[in-house]
């Protein structure tokens, strides 16, 4: 019962962090230097059009109004028109996320691969040559760019062997499938590095634990004393950190869409900033920061049902 | 027995990934495979598929102004009446029969081609043009689009009968027809948006065009294919066209040589040094634009002619070609760039002497030097290392040159409402000059309200009202020497447009704004 009363404070908790979070997505545009409705309409309009904007966007209204009834629309749904596309935020955001979720999920998906065996692997051999490989592996793929990742995946791998798209996302599943996995492996070779060594040093501590001395002392060994007692004690950081890493790979999206031209969130934020669409760059933003609180409670709800000792906290 | 399962777990993950990418590439190895194989045929549909900066925002022209998938796409979906020439002397109809001036220039009459239909079969008439046009000359928005002064270039449009509207400017000028109607933002749409409302057509649009949209996805890709009852099937050379939105320009570069490409656009001047496939020829094209150093000069210290002298002979151009673009481009001989109809000899050009600047100093009201601030846009970096080589430059005549790198809402605000001394920025053709340069100086009150005086006025007036190239290229020169001799900028680089294409495509051509007609090619 206590677990799902935390769970509650939880939720509760995140009401004035959205409040914030709406604030903050709404103070972009009003602590962004120069007139709005001067950029959007850009160095040749007049005077005159530049002000039957800003009263059309209602700019002039006091900024607790303009706020008050931002507020209001983003709670009803509506995160304003997209002045470039003529239709509203909500239609592109739909329109795109899948795109991201795709790969987001495939990137982690794939960190998770590369992170969980090497960094097994890097604590199971703690000080040994594959530790040091590992680790020096690890420290590399921390130092490169992801959009240079990238290019020398596009540049090496799917331009010689043409297994993989240059660009876009495909129509099919299967196509999606080809499409996602340049850019997931660039998004994952960034993650995993982190991942590799936050696992390896759990890794270690688990190892030296008396639950695991105990479990050896009781004849377990080899990959069952890996798989049943090491991994699952270890894999718990890896949560909270998956949930921290999800505000970095949000970033990375937007880099890695961007480098690889795939239509989603990420690449339609650049597009907007770049066209000074004020609207959708406030409402994908806004989707980010939720999706972050998101991922952040639904790490402390999986901790809450893994680890009991999160009801003491 | 350990070690033997830790490597089955690990071959298994190997596995897993490799089956996924494997059957893929079984399945593009193939497709590449067939397409080698198969050279198209007549009785095959032809598809071009063409990778822009950025993809269709919208096919308004207004909002799709400065997109070069909309520059290109707009011309497909929509007939626009006229388009200048690939050289830009001249422009030819597209859905016009005939363009004909009055002779003082007062009235332009414009005959459609008879038999015109929009893609759903409606007729296109005298009344479709004049509520395009109508909606162009009251629309500030448009206004932009066409160089700032649309409301000035048209005050009525009279319909004659049902092909052919009068269109009468407010003064005489013999430009309004390659301002105002040669450009690929004036596609005719139907009268009234056919019954829809104004949201609604531009959500699913439809005009007169060479083809007409399957799907389209916003600032992403936009499928469009052949319209049959279109009236010139020649200018209809495949039978399908999409404009794929690709931002980053090593990815468009890596998708002609891949081939999923057939044309990107907007390449980075660069290119020639990156491709390395022989399968892609690139399309460089003549100056069309040029980066500039921009003073206020009606305040100190550039209030001041000598002063502004002094700088003019002070910079080091070939420094700054070479230090801030690389040495890609030319070094400009005024401020229209030099491959646009109305550029003037080049005899005007800065030269870089240090003998001169300081003896011009020595006359101004800072013969010890003295300071002031340039802004740049941050981010911007040819000319925030364009700034610091100025900077350098500068500090040989004890002038001491403050560089603000602002965020580029803060540049814009500060430039256009004259919060500056200098800025680095620049003009850039979006239709022909002479046409683009005077609407770009008639917006901008004399560009950015700096160089307004009674002469340039009067130099701008000739060029509108006369429609002998030879006069209109007199006061052009007359218009620049009287610049260089105030010295109200300084040109600094002139830039080009570069774009690429899969060699088993011909007749691409690129006009100097970096426009290609993507119909008119062929495989």
């Amino acid at each position: 019962m206590a677990r799902y009363g935390f769970i509650a404070k939880r939720v509760a908790g995140i009401v004035p962090l959205l409040l914030g979070v709406i604030f903050a997505v709404f103070a972009l545009q009003h602590v962004t230097p120069g007139d709005p409705a001067r950029l959007i309409l850009g160095a040749r309009a007049s005077e005159e059009a530049v002000e039957e904007l800003r009263s059309e966007l209602r700019f002039d209204d006091p900024v607790v109004t303009q706020f008050v009834r931002y507020a209001g629309n983003v709670f009803q749904g509506d995160l304003g028109r997209s002045l470039r596309a003529s239709k509203p935020v909500t239609s592109i955001i739909a329109d795109r996320l899948p795109v991201t979720l795709w790969l987001l999920g495939a990137g982690v998906v794939l960190s998770l691969l590369i992170s969980i065996p090497l960094g097994t692997l890097a604590a199971m051999r703690q000080a040994g040559w594959a530790d040091h490989a590992i680790r020096g592996v690890s420290l590399l793929g921390l130092t490169l760019p992801p959009f240079w990742v990238g290019i020398m995946l596009l540049l090496f791998l799917a331009l010689p062997t043409g297994w993989f798209p240059i660009t876009g996302f495909g129509d099919t599943f299967s196509e999606h499938l080809r499409s996602i996995t340049l850019p997931a492996l660039t998004l994952a070779i960034s993650l995993a590095p982190i991942q590799i060594r936050s696992l390896r040093s759990a890794m270690i501590e688990v190892v030296e634990s008396d639950a695991v001395t105990t479990a050896r002392s009781l004849g377990i060994k080899g990959w069952r004393l890996v798989s049943r007692h090491v991994i699952p004690n270890a894999v718990l950081p890896m949560i909270t950190l998956l949930a921290v890493e999800v505000g970095y790979m949000l970033f990375g999206a937007v880099v890695v869409e961007a480098t690889f031209s795939l239509p989603g969130l990420g690449s339609e934020m650049i597009t907007a900033v770049a066209g000074r669409d004020f609207a959708v760059v406030q409402g994908i933003t806004l989707v980010f920061a939720v999706m972050v609180v998101a991922i952040h409670l639904l790490a402390d709800i999986a901790l809450a049902f893994i680890d009991p000792r999160v009801e003491m906290a | 027995m350990t070690r033997t399962r830790h490597l089955i777990g690990l071959l298994l993950v190997l596995a897993l990934v490799g089956s996924a990418c494997g059957s893929d590439a079984d399945d593009a190895g193939t497709t590449a495979a067939t397409q080698e194989s198969t050279a198209p045929t007549a009785a095959e549909p032809s598809e071009i598929v063409v990778g822009c900066s950025d993809g269709v925002p919208s096919w308004d022209g207004f909002i799709a102004f400065e997109n070069d998938c909309g520059a290109v796409g707009i011309p497909l979906l929509f007939d626009v009446v006229a388009f200048p020439t690939s050289d830009l002397s001249d422009s030819e109809g597209i859905a016009a029969a005939s363009i004909t001036p009055s002779d003082d220039f007062s009235v332009l009459t414009v005959s459609l081609r008879p038999e015109m239909t929009f893609h759903n079969g409606d007729p296109v008439t005298s009344a479709d043009l004049k509520f395009t046009l109508d909606r162009i000359a009251n629309s500030e928005a448009w206004s932009y689009t066409l160089g700032g002064f649309a409301p000035d270039l048209i005050t009525q449009v009279d319909i004659v009968d049902d092909l052919t509207v009068a269109i009468t400017p407010p003064s005489p000028n013999s430009e309004i027809e390659s301002l105002g109607l040669a450009h690929f933002a004036v596609g005719i749409y139907p009268k009234d948006f056919g019954g829809m409302s104004e949201e609604d057509f531009w959500t699913n649009p439809y005009g007169s065009g060479p083809y007409q949209l399957v799907s389209w996805t916003p600032s992403d890709e936009a499928t469009l294919e052949k319209f049959d009852g279109y009236h010139t099937p020649a200018w209809q050379n495949f039978d399908q066209i999409t404009l794929k939105g690709i931002p980053d320009d090593n990815a468009r570069i890596l998708g002609l040589e891949s081939g999923e490409l057939d044309l990107g656009l907007r390449l980075p001047t660069n290119a020639s040094a990156i491709v390395g496939s022989d399968d892609v020829e690139l399309l460089v094209g003549d100056p069309s634009a040029v980066s500039e150093l921009i003073f206020v000069a009606n305040t100190p210290p550039f209030d001041d002619v000598e002063f502004r002298r002094a700088v003019w002979y002070a910079l080091n151009r070939e420094d700054l070609l070479a230090g801030a673009w690389d040495g890609v481009g030319n070094l400009p001989s005024a401020v229209i760039p030099s491959a646009l109809p109305g550029a003037t000899s080049g005899s005007i050009a800065p030269v870089y002497d240090l003998d001169l600047a300081r003896e011009h100093l020595a006359k101004s009201a800072y013969p010890d030097g003295t300071e002031f601030e340039l802004l740049v846009v941050d981010g911007d970096s040819p000319r925030q290392t364009a700034a610091q080589i100025i900077q350098s430059n500068l500090a040989e005549l004890e002038i001491n040159v403050t560089i603000t790198a602002l965020a580029f809402a803060e540049f814009f605000d500060r430039f256009t409402t004259g919060g500056h001394q200098a800025v680095l920025w620049g003009y850039e053709a979006v239709v022909a000059p002479p046409s683009d340069i005077i609407g770009y100086y008639f917006a901008t009150a004399g560009f950015f309200g700096n160089w307004d005086t009674t002469e340039a006025f009067d130099h701008f007036v000739t060029i509108q009202t006369t429609g002998e190239l030879a006069t209109k290229q007199a006061a052009i020169a007359a218009y620049e020497t009287m610049m260089a001799e105030g010295v109200f900028a300084i040109p600094l680089a002139e830039r080009f447009w570069v774009a690429g294409h899969r060699a088993e495509l011909s007749n691409v051509v690129m006009n100097p704004t970096g426009f290609i007609w993507i119909n008119r090619a062929t495989r």
